[in-house]
């Protein structure tokens, strides 16, 4: 199979993407799939993505398609975003979601671990209750039940490390 | 805002493993269902130090509820451990409730007992407190007693088994356990050691040092990797790691249990990384590296050594050791390799006797010339002769590429720390041969020790045979014979810093270097000696010596021996020399840490540095340079802003740049910390605006 060759790929509401198979590739679910059967000439129906979520991921995957550390790229749980990934992930919620769950689904792993980051990133250095207001979360402890978890909880031991 | 649909369990995992612990214990009281995430997340990975038993009080109490999101556990041991710690460990560990004395008591929910044991040593155990001072005293046998009573079975059932009175339903699924101390008492650390979860455990470390009573601990590597069958990375590190099992047999020649003798590729041991001791090759007995024949998927070693060359020497047999990891691990792509420990990577032959004769002819020879001088001086002639035409005819071998034998031909990655042992003959054939080689590290030249080079292959048979016959056959001078034997034996000697370009001149394909412990001296760097005339003529490049790797080379960590007093030319001409690397992106350029005189090249256009950049013809490497790190602690404010920019300018990738001070040198050093110092210039409005986007002041004192 050619470097060059195309893959097609269809997004839940059946809209078709024409992509380059070193793009696809980047999937190891796409990947370890045209591997096993081969380009089989017709599209790839992808149900549990929709269409702008799709473009979405194609796009970081056609701006990564170069890199020689994609595998790898986000690995360091410390080390900063670059800044076209932070431009990149500057979307709404619900689409950070949808590309966390297509990143996991399609199994590209320098996506997941940039969109999980960011997520991330949205809970540090909060209180409880900002972190449920920025992810629009009910408080359902009593506060009995936050009693509990205080007590059983060394605050002593999470502080010192 | 679109309502996002729920994330999956395993999702949330990911993003809370992201999170430092304090954001982690936030998130335990946003909700229910983030408590539950937030908790797995929070208990999985944890460090109990004995140290800090108070500290932890309330930790420990918290995991005996919480065993099962145990994944990671780190367990600094230390001399002064209370019995109430241990009782907590062996609970978290092993589930091992707390037990009532006796058998009239009732049964409750969260007690069981000791099953009645055959040996009389459990009695004392059959109460909640812990005799601790009985297991202090333990010696080596009862030890034994109390393995035998307790039967490691790798397929434990998910309930305790009689037999193995310590182990609960509930013991924790941990895929990584590390165990630090200076206090490896035994029996504690033995008995949790062997019953954890077989099953899952990936990761095995063991770092155990001197606590300043004990001189060795002896670690039964076998039964470790028969315990656990899935183990991939296992670490037995320390200077007191004795790799022999406890009471075996003392005659008999083999010593070590059945793990080995289970071969074949059907019950391959999973394991791939393994770091070790030196003292793993000083292992005694015929059997002594049979285990290897089953660790076939072995890609990584370690060796960790905080032991002298005279220890390490001591019964060492890395011939031997190094010919079974030929045979049985064909797939080692990685060694890595700190503190002294005598390691070889090539094995070289032994020369027959046969071959041997046509040297002594050489040295037999006597130009007509000779007959001038006296006796006494002919006889020194001869023997510096025939020791340069040893040396000459040993180089032109291992350039042939056919004597040295390796021992990983699949090597890729290559490290020797500090106070390393590698030879010449190692270095000189890894440029032939070592085709894969891509990354290497050499953090100091080889050892200033003797022992190292004293080891020969002598275990080997070949050996023997041939010293046998060169005993037989009288030599016509004692000298000349040790010489031979030396040649023979292929003595391997410690590489210099010239010999280290040779090496460079000839290795291809390497994409990481790092040479940070060896300064080069500049004058190795080309043919010839650098005088000013020279540099002044020749365009200074064209008698540069060409390096194998230019071509390949991303990452290159360098010191360059160039005093800063010496003339700019020198140091340009060195900046020049390294501007042929057209592919790197990352650059380091320190200094000497082992001379006193302090050696580096200075960064500033002043001295050069700009011919890093000048043969932009074919892409230089300003085109791919990403991470820069400079020594700063020379320069004047005006031509360190002056240089950033210039940086910034020239390379459009630059994201990194380290400047680094040394304030054992520098003289700079207080008035740095005086407003408007020598870095100042890093607040001012270009230098902030300039594309590198991380500048940072790293600060050393050594």
């Amino acid at each position: 199979m050619s470097a060059h060759s195309q893959i097609l790929l269809t997004s839940s509401e059946g809209t078709e993407f024409l992509i380059d198979r070193d793009i696809a590739d980047k999937s190891m679910l796409l990947k370890c799939m045209l591997e096993d059967i081969g380009e089989i000439g017709q599209a790839v129906p992808l149900p549990n993505v929709s269409g702008p979520i799709l473009t979405k991921v194609i796009e970081y995957c056609t701006h990564h398609r170069d890199d020689p550390n994609f595998l790898s790229a986000n690995d360091d749980v410390t080390a900063d975003i670059d800044e076209w990934d932070l431009e990149y992930c500057k979307v709404d919620q619900g689409t950070l979601y949808e590309l966390i769950l297509a990143a996991n689904y399609l199994d590209i792993k320098p996506l997941m671990d940039l969109t999980c980051k960011t997520v991330a990133n949205m809970i540090k250095a909060k209180s409880p209750e900002e972190i449920r207001k920025t992810f629009n979360i009910t408080n359902d402890f009593t506060p009995e039940e936050e009693d509990q978890v205080r007590r059983e909880n060394g605050k002593d031991w999470v502080d010192e490390h | 805002m679109s309502t996002p649909r729920p994330l999956p369990t395993e999702i949330f995992a990911v993003i809370f493993g992201n999170l430092p612990r304090r954001d982690l214990y936030q998130c335990l009281f946003v909700s229910h269902l983030w408590h539950d995430q937030a908790e797995a997340q929070l208990y999985s990975a944890v460090t109990i130090d004995a140290r800090e038993t108070t500290h932890f009080q309330q930790l420990i109490l918290t995991l005996k509820t919480r065993k099962q999101f145990l994944r990671r556990v780190e367990w600094r041991s230390h001399s002064q451990e209370d019995s109430d710690f241990e009782v907590d460990l062996l609970d978290i560990f092993l589930d091992y409730r707390p037990v009532v004395a006796g058998s009239a008591a009732s049964v409750e929910d969260n007690v069981h007992y000791l099953p009645p044991s055959p040996v009389k040593t459990w009695r004392s155990l059959s109460c909640f407190r812990f005799p601790k001072r009985l297991w202090k005293r333990r010696t080596p046998s009862t030890l034994l007693e109390i393995q035998a009573a307790a039967p490691i079975q790798s397929d434990m059932p998910p309930t305790g088994i009689p037999g193995s009175p310590f182990l609960g339903p509930d013991r924790p699924a941990l895929k990584h356990f590390t165990f630090t101390g200076d206090d490896p008492r035994g029996f504690l650390q033995e008995m949790v050691l062997f019953n954890l979860m077989s099953t899952t455990l990936t990761t095995l470390e063991l770092h155990l040092v001197n606590d300043g009573q004990r001189l060795s601990y002896y670690v039964d590597l076998e039964r470790i990797l028969d315990t656990y069958p899935h183990l991939k990375d296992l670490c037995l590190d320390g200077p007191i790691c004795q790799y022999e099992p406890i009471g075996r047999d003392k005659d008999s020649n083999h010593y070590y249990s059945s793990f080995a003798s289970r071969s074949g590729p059907a019950t391959l041991h999973r394991l791939e990384k393994f770091t070790f001791a030196p003292s793993m090759m000083s292992r005694r007995g015929t059997d002594a590296f049979t285990f290897l024949q089953r660790l076939g998927n072995l890609k990584r070693i370690r060796v960790r050594s905080g032991r002298s060359y005279s220890e390490c020497a001591q019964g060492c047999r890395t011939w031997e050791f190094g010919q079974a990891l030929k045979q049985h691990c064909p797939m080692v792509e990685s060694v890595d390799i700190d503190g002294p420990a005598i390691f070889w990577i090539y094995g070289l032959p032994i020369l027959p006797y046969d071959q041997t004769r046509h040297i002594t002819s050489l040295a037999d020879q006597t130009p007509a010339y000779m007959s001038l001088v006296p006796a006494e001086l002919v006889q020194r002639m001869k023997e510096d002769r025939l020791r340069l035409q040893l040396l000459d005819q040993e180089q032109e071998e291992l350039l042939e590429g056919k004597v040295a034998e390796p021992l990983f031909p699949q090597l890729k990655t290559l490290i020797f720390g500090q106070d390393h042992s590698l030879s010449f003959q190692d270095l000189f054939s890894l440029g032939v041969q070592a085709h894969y080689l891509t990354h290497l590290e050499i953090n100091s030249l080889p050892t200033q020790s003797t022992e190292p080079w004293e080891v020969y292959d002598k275990d080997a048979p070949a050996a023997a045979a041939t010293a046998t016959m060169m005993h037989l056959t009288p030599t016509t001078n004692a000298r000349t014979a040790i010489l031979l034997e030396n040649r023979r034996l292929q003595k391997r000697r410690p590489f210099t810093n010239g010999e280290l370009i040779m090496f460079l001149q000839l290795c291809s394909g390497l994409r990481y270097l790092s040479l940070t412990g060896c300064g080069i001296p500049l004058e190795t760097l080309v043919e010839g000696l650098i005088t000013m005339a020279s540099l002044s003529i020749s365009g200074r490049t064209s008698n540069v010596r060409p390096w194998a790797c230019e071509g390949t080379l991303e990452t290159l960590k360098i010191c360059i021996d160039v005093l800063p007093s010496h003339p700019a030319e020198f140091h340009a001409s060195a900046w020049e020399h390294l501007g042929r690397f057209k592919n790197l992106r990352s650059l380091t350029v320190t200094c000497s840490s082992t001379s006193m005189k302090r050696m580096f090249l200075i960064p500033t256009l002043k001295f050069g540095v700009e011919g890093l950049f000048q043969r932009q013809e074919g892409g230089g490497m300003n085109e791919t340079l990403e991470e820069l790190q400079l020594m700063s602690d020379w320069w004047e404010a005006s031509e360190g802003r002056e240089m950033v920019l210039w940086l910034a300018k020239s390379c459009p990738r630059l994201r990194k740049l380290d400047l680094v001070y040394n304030f054992r040198f520098c003289e700079y050093g207080l008035r740095r910390m005086e407003k408007g110092g020598h870095d100042a210039f890093l607040e001012d409005e270009d230098v902030k605006q300039c594309s590198i986007r991380q500048i940072n002041i790293q600060t050393i004192h050594n």
